[in-house]
C-alpha cells in the first residue's frame, strides 16, 4: 500500500513537470593570480557586488572592485587554487552580507561572519551589508556617556565617551592591544544593561595570540559580551581588507537596537597594507608609500560609522578603538597621520616609558581626547582635573632636575608629587580598576596625601587605602557610586579613611 | 603615453582592414617591427586574443556549445538555436554539438558571455541546496 503510494506520488510529479529553462550572462576569468581575478563579460556587474566562480569541487565568492571597459578586477574570499583561466563567474545581484543579531555574541567569527569556532553554524536571520552608509548628522546626539576603560591614566586623563573614536597609538610591544583588551574586561564592572558589547576585529594577527586573547576573555567571562572577528596572518589580503566592515556591521546592529557597542581594530596599519596589496595587484595607480589614492576615504568611511545615535533613534552608540602600529615612533608617516586627524583623539605609547616600567606607556602630553571630557562623571572630574598640567610640569621640570642642578622648594614640590602620582598610575595588564576605585586613588594623590610616603611605596600605599575602604566603609562607595559627585562631605569622609592608614 | 595589449590589437585589426594586400603586408611587418622594437614580442598571444575578441564583436560571431546527452533532433535544435539568436543578439553564430552523459536530460548552450541551463543534472544539483 505504501510503495503503491509512493509510486502514485512520483507519478503525478512526472506529470506536472516543466522544464525551466535558466539565461544567465556569465563572465570569464581571463587572469588569476595572488587572489585577484580579471574577468571578461558581465557588464551589468556593480561596483562591489559578490560574484560567485565555479570551480570543479566547489563554489567560491568574490568581490568585484575594479569595474572597467571590458574587463572587472575582483579580489576572491576563499580558495582561488581550484579557478583556472576560463572559469565560468556568475553575479549574485546582492552586495556582500554578513550575518548579524544577539546568536553573534561570545562567538568568534571570520571576516565573512562564518563561524571558525567549532560550536556549528550561527542561528541568525538577520543580514547586514558589510559596507553601509554612515549614520546622517540628524540621527546623531553629541557624546555624553563615559566608555570606561579601566585604565587609570586613561579614564582620568583621556575619557572616552560612548560613540567616540579614539586611536590607540604606538610602536610594538608597547602594549596597545593590552588596553584593548583591558577595556573589554572591564566592562564587567559594568551593570549588565548598561554593558556594551565588545568586538574585537583582529586584522592580520598570529592566530596563537587572538587564541591567547580569547583565552583571556573566557576566562575571566568576558565572551559573554563579546565576539571576535579573526582575519588572521593566514587569510588573503582580501579577508583581511574585510574584516574591520564586517565587525563595524556586527556592532552596528546593536547599535541601531538601542544597544551599547565597542568595536576593536587591532590593528588599522595592517589593514592599510592589505588594501595596498590588494590596491597594487589590481593595477591601482600606487601614491605615496605605494599606497592607493583611495587609502584616506578606506579609514575615514570605516570609522566613521561609529556613533552616538539621538534618543529618537533608541540612543545606541557604536564605540570604535581603533589600533595603529608606528615604526621606530614615526607618528607623521602616512597612515597614522590620515587616522589620526579622523579620530576623536589618540593615546600614545611611547617605548621608553615602557622600559623604564611605567605601564600603560601613555604618553599624556601627546595623547588627546577631543570629545570625551563631555561623558566623563563630575568626580573623576573634580579630582583629575589638576592632574594633566600636574604631569606635564612634573615631565618639564623633571628634564632639568636630571642635570642636578639645585632647585627651590616649590620645584622640587611639584617633582616628587609627580613622581609619585606617576607611581599610582601604574597599572598591571588585564586587571582594570573600577571607577570607584579609580576616583579614590586619584584623590589620594592629587590631593597631597603622598608627600610623606615614598616614591616605590605610593601605590602600594595607595591600594591599602582602597582596601581599608572596601573592606571597612562600603557606604562611601556606595555614596560614591550614587551620582559619582565628590561632595565636601564625601570628601571630608575619604580624609578621614586615607589618615586612618596613614596612622 | 603606454600602450596596452587591447591598443596594440586594434591597431592590428585596423590593419586587417587594409584593402590592397602589398599594402597591408608592408603594414604588419611595421607593426612586428615596432613590437619588436618595444621588447614586446611575448605579448603576441594576447594581441591575437584580443584581436579575436574585437573581429567577433565587430562582426556579430559566436562560438556555442550546446551540450546534451543524447544526439537533439532536428526540431529541438531550431527550438535551441532560436533562443540563442534571441539571447546573443549575434548574427553568425557558430554552433558545436557536443554529447555528454552527465548531462543526464535536456541541454546546456554556453557561449562566451551567455549560458542557457536546462538540464536535469541542474535541475538535480539545484534540489541539492
Amino acid at each position: 500500500m505504501y510503495k503503491e503510494m509512493i509510486i502514485e506520488s512520483l507519478k503525478k510529479k512526472i506529470s506536472i513537470f516543466e522544464s525551466k529553462v535558466e539565461i544567465d550572462n556569465i563572465g570569464r576569468v581571463i587572469s588569476i593570480s595572488d587572489g585577484v581575478a580579471r574577468i571578461s563579460g558581465l557588464r551589468d556587474a556593480m561596483s562591489s557586488e559578490m560574484l560567485e566562480f565555479e570551480t570543479e569541487t566547489d563554489k567560491v565568492f568574490g568581490i568585484a572592485l575594479n569595474l572597467e571597459e571590458n574587463t572587472i578586477g575582483a579580489v576572491i574570499l576563499g580558495d582561488f587554487n581550484n579557478i583556472k583561466e576560463g572559469s565560468v563567474v556568475k553575479k549574485t545581484g546582492h552586495i556582500l552580507e554578513v550575518p548579524v543579531g544577539n546568536a553573534m555574541i561570545g562567538r568568534v567569527v571570520n571576516a565573512l561572519g562564518e563561524a571558525i569556532d567549532g560550536k556549528g553554524k550561527i542561528k541568525t536571520n538577520k543580514q547586514y551589508g558589510v559596507e553601509r552608509d554612515a549614520t546622517s548628522v540628524i540621527n546623531r546626539k553629541s557624546v555624553n556617556e563615559p566608555m570606561q576603560t579601566g585604565i587609570k591614566s586613561i579614564d582620568s586623563m583621556i575619557p572616552i565617551g560612548r560613540g567616540q573614536r579614539e586611536l590607540i597609538i604606538g610602536d610594538r610591544q608597547t602594549g596597545k592591544t593590552t588596553i584593548a583588551i583591558d577595556t573589554i574586561l572591564n566592562q564587567l564592572n559594568e551593570p549588565k544593561e548598561n554593558r556594551p558589547i565588545c568586538i574585537y576585529v583582529a586584522i592580520g594577527q598570529k592566530q596563537s595570540k587572538v587564541a591567547q586573547i580569547i583565552k583571556e576573555l573566557r576566562d575571566r567571562g568576558a565572551m559573554e559580551y563579546t565576539i571576535v572577528v579573526l582575519a588572521s596572518s593566514s587569510d588573503q589580503a582580501s579577508l583581511w581588507y574585510l574584516a574591520p566592515y564586517t565587525g563595524s556591521s556586527i556592532g552596528e546592529y546593536f547599535m541601531d537596537n538601542g544597544k551599547h557597542a565597542l568595536v576593536i581594530y587591532d590593528d588599522l596599519s595592517k589593514h592599510a597594507w592589505a588594501y595596498r596589496q590588494i590596491s597594487l595587484l589590481l593595477r591601482r595607480p600606487p601614491g605615496r608609500e605605494a599606497y592607493p589614492g583611495d587609502i584616506f576615504y578606506l579609514h575615514s568611511r570605516l570609522l566613521e560609522r561609529a556613533a552616538k545615535l539621538s534618543d529618537e533613534k533608541g540612543g545606541g552608540s557604536l564605540t570604535a578603538l581603533p589600533i595603529i602600529e608606528t615604526q621606530g615612533g614615526d607618528v607623521s608617516a602616512y597612515i597614522p597621520t590620515n587616522v589620526i586627524s579622523i579620530t576623536d583623539g589618540q593615546i600614545y605609547l611611547e617605548p621608553g616609558l615602557f622600559y623604564q616600567g611605567i605601564r600603560p606607556a601613555i604618553n599624556v602630553g601627546l595623547s588627546v581626547s577631543r570629545v570625551g571630557s563631555a561623558a566623563q562623571n563630575k568626580a573623576m572630574k573634580s579630582v583629575a582635573g589638576k592632574l594633566r598640567l600636574e604631569l606635564a610640569q612634573y615631565r618639564e621640570l623633571e628634564a632639568f632636575a636630571q642635570f642636578g642642578q639645585d632647585m627651590d622648594k616649590s620645584t622640587l614640590e611639584i617633582i616628587e608629587k609627580g613622581r609619585r602620582l606617576t607611581e599610582i598610575l601604574k597599572q598591571p595588564a588585564y586587571s582594570p580598576v573600577s571607577t570607584v576605585k579609580q576616583i579614590i586613588l586619584i584623590f589620594i594623590g592629587t590631593k597631597g596625601f603622598l608627600r610623606e610616603i615614598q616614591i616605590d611605596k605610593a601605590g602600594e600605599f595607595a591600594e591599602k587605602i582602597w582596601s581599608q575602604i572596601e573592606n571597612f566603609n562600603k557606604d562611601l562607595i556606595k555614596k560614591i557610586e550614587k551620582e559619582y559627585i565628590i561632595t565636601p562631605e564625601i570628601e571630608k569622609e575619604l580624609e578621614k579613611e586615607i589618615m586612618k592608614v596613614k596612622m | 603615453m603606454k600602450y596596452k595589449v587591447k591598443d596594440y590589437a586594434e591597431v592590428l585589426y585596423c590593419i586587417s582592414q587594409i584593402k590592397i594586400e602589398s599594402e597591408r603586408e608592408v603594414a604588419v611587418k611595421d607593426f612586428l617591427n615596432i613590437l619588436k622594437k618595444h621588447y614586446i614580442e611575448s605579448w603576441l598571444p594576447n594581441i591575437f586574443q584580443n584581436f579575436e575578441n574585437i573581429y567577433n564583436k565587430d562582426v556579430g560571431y559566436s562560438k556555442v556549445e550546446i551540450i546534451s546527452a543524447y544526439k537533439l533532433d532536428n526540431n529541438h535544435l531550431l527550438e535551441i538555436k532560436k533562443l540563442i539568436y534571441k539571447n546573443l543578439n549575434n548574427k553568425n553564430i557558430d554552433i558545436k554539438e557536443i554529447i555528454d552523459k552527465n548531462v543526464l536530460g535536456g541541454f546546456i548552450a554556453e557561449a562566451e558571455h551567455l549560458r542557457i541551463k536546462a538540464s536535469l543534472k541542474d535541475r538535480l544539483n539545484a534540489l541539492q541546496f
